[in-house]
């Protein structure tokens, strides 16, 4: 917001200052114009001011270069640079550079009237913009006859270059120069010139002569070629890359690599016959991402596999078939149930474990059933697997359909537990409520489904669960944070939330785990951007374990210093220095690179942060007596509610909510006296009031004397407000006058005058209320009859405390939005 | 000429040579250990910059693929450190050098790991090129397209393996998207978001571009410390007096060295980009820019820097402050969208991801490349192109402007002034 406003003021005041004709100033006044608007924030106000530079030169370039002075303590050239520099640029434009003789012809009268060895260097680079681009001069390359003698005494790199000289001179001699250096038994050499070969005269005119050689290479050799048609994706060498796919070795690794490339039927059937063989591994990479359809292929080699009648239970036999299957999982080739089914009825155990472990990848919508009964029979080995693949089918389907579908299967099972994990991955909060149940039944195994589902519904199930027993809260805690992170949208829950696992977390007797879960709750909490999650993050900068766990301070200074560069809200000075000081001193600790530009980071907020204002007594108030409640510092001369009034740089913010716990009183009870404060509204409607002899812990308006308003009943919701209740009122007893506050944001005075039994309340210097409690309700504060209608108050409801001797001055708070500043009281002592 | 380590055995020790060196394979088998290294195969490493990242945990290790047995630095802290590390974690007594000159030459290097400010990468580059190293390069790349160019040149020519390090089109969930680059691959290689897309690096789509790199102005100059060679520091970067502001941590927000945020981060976020869209032979052919006036020295903010392709593909940067609002995607296609933690708009769109082949597999392990001598999956080809999308975008904030550039001939179309930022000169007597 801050930066927005403050480019949006620097427009309109360089527009104001552009506007005036450039041809009636003196080249001075336009250079001190154009000064006065450096650096520009925009594209639109830098050509506004270079245009009336540009149409000054040469005179405007030597009347800038002239203010600048060699550098120096409190030197300050930095706009003189920001203005030669753009106008360089702006008569750099090919839009306009008309001009730019003159700036040249400034510039070197300008470089050359310089004494300073710095600020002359700085017009001559400016100068050298000016000039036309010209190519860098390229440095000679080898001749030829040096080319030669290097190919044959040089070291590796010199017959690199060489050859690389050699082929770029001569073209021709590519394919002899590629034929000698395939024979090298240097790696480095060979695939140089290869490589560089293919840039000369291009792939396609290398492949018949690397074709012609193949059969004769060395095996590294042989690789670097292999390797090489992958790289250029060779089809036509398709058949000679599948053939040498069965060799062993560095060979057979490349041809492999190769055949993934290049695709193709043959490089296809090549790769998963190799899924047996020795660079098994690598064939199952390349048929990864083997481009296109493979499906029926993989399937007929399944098929041949399951049919070939060995036992694959022995040895090495399985590896092929156990490849095949890891790929029909990779690719979800769903063409392979049948063989996938067929291998689950087989009767072998090895067949149905293998199976049943790939049935997840092949299930469609119509095998629910079937899975289910599967799950419902299946030996504890096996049940993963099944889950998987029923969850897989159930994805078929609406989240909705899914539930009712699986509830209905599940009325129908056998082990109803076994169907827990499907039932946690539909998401939906019947799941959540089923779950939930089944726990509370004292199902363990409900439990840890209730850990996975996706749903906000199950967040207060695990707190409530974890609060039960907390040397098991573990799991469930860290299952509530990633929870709250992911779907609370409310920020002041959020801070809420995560305050609560911090706070369980610190009595938990497992120190491991104390710091896992303060670590991430400390993480999700640093996506909170308020002035609470930085004051909550701030508590555990200290946060330090023993070896190995080191404590979550690291987490905790993340956290202060990214909600401090985010919120929008302010942070009290104080606060501010305190945590990031911390904060940056964890991170220089580390050593690290990135941790050295996050203290710069915290320095730079640092530096932009402002100590708060300290308010002051006047000094009439001082012989008068009056006592300083409130200065700005802190609230040591108050009690109650201290989360929902926080001092912030100055001021009390007030974020308490409604009720007898949003409360602040002060530490004394007071008779008779005089309260003088500052408050502002930041938005429309805030609610608030000044409790007067209050008791702690009830609601000052019946049961303290009276409750004096804060409202702001200039919103537009307020128009229908009840007079008692205006700004001022003495709620529900005496009507205040309806003033017009000032607009939100700005400071209102308002001083409450108490002397036994009357009440004066003075606005902005205007008195709003001046009246008698005890005569406004005729001495009657609560019915004679004892019914909850009294007829004498003026909105008939009993005020029991109205007659309160003394009692606490309080801030009764209704929400946010409220400021209050530079509180006094004048204690009148207890006469009267 | 430059001697090569295999060479120097060769020509120094054939016999002793011979004696020691088994074949691998044979014992490879007999260990059952496919990462068993021959002595003979250990390769052999050496480190320009100990300061900043070449002390990380990541690169400050040496093990029984390759043995870290140089280190060079500037600053003579840096070197003691680095030395007293080396003898501490490895038990190694590195050889040490001021001038990674020597250290390039040192026979007894394999790979020359280049961890500098990035305005010495192309000179470093090309050296250990020439010198028949091989490369092992910090991002981003180069500090400008013409020097890209001659790495690239360089590499080829003197038959060399390059490695670039940033490694999101590979591996890891980059920075706060929250998935990796395969998914997003097969789900752009499908078709699915329709085409031509745009990709949001911003805030708003986890990506943070790390503002507070930028330069101080009206720096007063300080004396230089006795520990740092400030002119070896600056090297090709023209002279400006000494400020600890201008190097090691801070160096970055100065376009003598780097480009602020976007060098540090450009490279790491935009280099996936070009892989998931498929770019990695082509560039941007426009780039427009939304940010307040740069100094001519430090590094400023900026608002927003937008590439298109020829096709109609964005790549939208969205500065710190400055992101989008709402809900937005990482990928925009015609026809779907997908955002942080691969939530997309198509549904169902894992199961049909997952039917999809793989990507095609990749070179991700710098040593076997070295040992096999096939290319990297990020090299020099790769490397350089996006790494000039990052300097396309640093020349366009600095003039202020929009560019056409020309990705064939990569120069800037009709804008001298730009193009003198593709190739600038440098410091004598330091040449590329």
């Amino acid at each position: 917001m801050k930066k927005i406003y403050s480019i949006a003021l620097l427009l309109v005041l360089s527009l104001s200052l552009y506007a005036q004709d450039a041809r009636n100033r003196t080249v001075e006044t336009v250079v001190a114009d154009v000064l006065a608007a450096m650096p520009a924030q925009t594209a639109d106000i830098l050509s506004a001011n270079m245009a009336d530079l540009a149409a000054t030169a040469p005179q405007s370039v030597v009347e800038v270069a002239k203010l600048m002075k060699p550098a120096a303590a409190g030197v300050k050239n930095s706009i003189y640079e920001y203005a030669l520099t753009g106008l360089v640029n702006y008569v750099n434009d090919p839009q306009h550079n008309a001009k730019a003789g003159d700036v040249m012809k400034g510039l070197q009268e300008a470089a050359a009237a310089c004494q300073d060895a710095v600020n002359k260097s700085f017009f001559e680079s400016l100068q050298r913009m000016l000039q036309p681009y010209q190519a860098p001069q390229e440095e000679p390359g080898l001749t030829l006859k040096e080319a030669k003698k290097l190919l044959k005494a040089g070291s590796t790199a010199e017959k690199c270059l060489a050859a690389c000289t050699i082929m770029n001179e001569q073209p021709a001699k590519v394919w002899k120069t590629v034929a000698s250096a395939l024979k090298s038994d240097d790696g480095q050499f060979r695939n140089s010139v290869i490589g560089n070969a293919t840039k000369v005269v291009g792939a396609s005119a290398l492949v018949p002569l690397f074709v012609s050689k193949f059969k004769k290479l060395g095996s590294e050799a042989k690789a670097d070629v292999l390797n090489w048609f992958g790289d250029n994706k060779i089809s036509a060498v398709a058949g000679l890359v599948a053939s040498a796919v069965p060799e062993g070795g560095e060979v057979g690794k490349a041809a492999i690599s190769a055949a993934g490339k290049i695709g193709g039927n043959k490089a296809l059937a090549a790769l998963l016959g190799q899924l047996g063989g020795e660079n098994a591994e690598e064939s199952l990479t390349a048929l990864k991402s083997f481009k296109g359809d493979i499906q029926d292929e993989v399937c007929a080699a399944l098929a041949g596999e399951l049919a070939s009648g060995k036992d694959f239970s022995v040895g090495d036999n399985g590896k092929l078939l156990q490849n095949l299957l890891k790929l029909v999982n990779a690719r979800k080739i769903a063409k392979a149930a049948k063989q996938v089914y067929s291998m689950i009825g087989s009767g072998s155990k090895y067949l149905e474990a293998l199976g049943v472990n790939s049935l997840q990848n092949v299930v469609g919508p119509d095998d629910m059933e079937k899975v289910a009964s599967l799950l419902d029979n299946s030996a504890p080995v096996q049940e993963k697997a099944l889950q998987n693949a029923l969850t897989s089918a159930l994805h078929t389907l609406a989240p909705a359909e899914q539930y009712s579908k699986l509830s209905g299967i599940m009325k129908k099972a056998a082990n109803v537990a076994k169907f827990y994990p499907c039932l946690a991955a539909t998401g939906v909060d019947e799941a959540v409520d089923d779950l939930v149940a089944d726990v509370e039944g004292g199902s363990w195994k409900a439990l840890l489904s209730l850990l996975k589902v996706d749903n906000y519904k199950a967040a207060p199930a695990l707190l409530k669960l974890a609060k039960s027993d907390l040397s098991k809260a573990g799991p469930l805690l860290s299952r509530y944070i990633s929870l709250v992170d992911e779907y609370e949208t409310s920020a002041e829950k959020k801070r809420f939330n995560l305050g609560e696992v911090l706070s369980l977390a610190g009595s938990m007797e497992d120190a491991a785990l104390r710091t896992i879960l303060k670590k991430s709750a400390l993480k999700s909490l640093s996506g909170v951007p308020t002035m609470k999650a930085f004051l909550l993050a701030g508590k555990y900068l200290g946060d330090k374990e023993v070896a190995p766990f080191n404590g979550a301070f690291y987490e905790a200074a993340d956290a202060v210093r990214k909600i401090a560069a985010k919120t929008t809200e302010e942070i009290n000075y104080t606060d501010l220095k305190d945590n990031l000081t911390k904060a940056a001193e964890i991170y220089a600790s580390t050593g690290k690179a990135d941790d050295a530009y996050l203290v710069k980071e915290i320095e730079t907020m640092l530096a932009k942060a402002e100590p708060s204002p300290i308010s002051e007594l006047t000094e009439e108030e001082k012989k008068q007596g009056f006592e300083m409640l409130f200065d700005g510092t802190g609230l040591d001369n108050w009690q109650g509610d201290m989360e929902g009034y926080i001092p912030v740089n100055g001021t009390i913010y007030v974020s308490a909510n409604y009720g007898s716990t949003g409360n602040l009183y002060t530490k004394k009870e007071y008779r008779n006296f005089v309260f003088r404060f500052e408050f502002c509204f930041l938005r429309e409607g805030v609610n608030n009031g000044v409790g007067i002899r209050t008791p702690m812990g009830v609601d000052a308006a019946y049961y303290g004397m009276c409750e004096c308003q804060i409202l702001d009943h200039d919103a537009p919701m307020y128009a229908n407000l009840r007079d008692y209740q205006v700004h001022g009122s003495a709620y529900g007893l005496i009507p205040a006058k309806r003033v017009v506050h000032k607009p939100l944001g700005e400071w209102n005075t308002e001083e409450i005058r108490v002397e036994g039994d009357r009440i004066k309340v003075t606005l902005n210097g205007e008195v709003i209320l001046d009246g008698n409690l005890r005569t406004a309700c005729k001495g009657r504060n609560v019915s004679p009859d004892g019914s909850k209608e009294n007829p004498y108050t003026y909105d008939h409801k009993n005020h029991p405390g109205l007659f309160n001797k003394t009692g606490y001055i309080s801030f009764c708070g209704h929400g946010e939005g409220l400021k209050i500043r530079n509180v006094r009281v004048l204690d009148l002592g207890n006469k009267k | 000429m430059a001697q090569t380590r295999r060479d120097f055995i060769k020509k120094a020790g054939l016999s002793v040579a011979a004696a020691t060196i088994l074949p691998r394979k044979v014992l490879g088998a007999m260990n059952g250990d496919k990462k068993y290294v021959a002595p003979s195969d250990r390769m052999t490493r050496g480190i320009i910059g100990v300061g900043g990242i070449g002390m990380s945990g990541l690169h400050f290790v040496s093990d029984e693929r390759c043995r870290l047995v140089a280190v060079c630095d500037v600053d003579k802290n840096h070197l003691d450190n680095a030395l007293a590390k080396g003898q501490e974690r490895f038990g190694e007594k590195l050889q040490a050098y001021t001038d990674w000159r020597d250290l390039v030459r040192d026979p007894n290097v394999d790979i020359v790991h280049i961890a500098t400010p990035s305005h010495w990468h192309g000179l470093m580059a090309v050296e250990a090129a020439r010198a028949g190293k091989d490369i092992f390069c910090e991002k981003p790349m180069t500090r400008t397209i013409g020097e890209g160019r001659k790495v690239v040149e360089a590499v080829h020519k003197y038959g060399r393996i390059f490695r670039l390090d940033t490694w999101f089109r590979f591996k890891d969930t980059f920075y706060g998207l929250g998935t990796t680059v395969e998914p997003l691959k097969k789900l752009v290689d499908s078709g699915l978001l329709g085409w031509p897309l745009t990709v949001r690096i911003s805030g708003a789509t986890g990506f943070a571009w790390k503002f507070y790199w930028t330069g101080k102005t009206n720096l007063e100059p300080q004396p230089v410390p006795k520990e740092l060679d400030y002119d070896m520091w600056l090297g090709p970067a023209p002279y400006k007096p000494y400020h600890p502001h201008r190097v090691h941590s801070s160096f970055r927000g100065y376009w003598d060295y780097e480009s602020g945020g976007l060098g540090d981060m450009g490279q790491h976020y935009i280099d996936p980009v070009q892989y998931i869209l498929g770019k990695d032979d082509t560039l941007p052919v426009k780039v427009e820019v939304d940010a307040p006036q740069q100094h001519p020295d430090a590094v400023g903010i900026w608002r927003s820097i937008t590439y298109t392709y020829a096709d109609g593909c964005k790549i939208i940067l969205e500065g710190e402050g400055f992101e989008s609002e709402g809900k937005v995607p990482y990928i925009e296609g015609p026809k779907g969208k997908v955002y942080k933690g691969f939530e997309c708009t198509i549904p169902n769109v894992m199961d049909i991801i997952n039917q999809l082949p793989d990507p095609e597999p990749r070179n991700t392990d710098f040593l076997d490349c070295v040992r096999t001598r096939r290319k990297f999956a990020l090299a020099e080809d790769n490397g350089h192109h996006s790494c000039t999308i990052v300097n396309i975008g640093s020349c366009a904030l600095r003039l202020g402007r929009t560019l056409h550039f020309d990705p064939d001939k990569q120069l800037f179309i009709g804008d001298d002034a730009a193009n003198l930022l593709v190739n600038q000169p440098m410091r004598a007597p330091w040449k590329i």
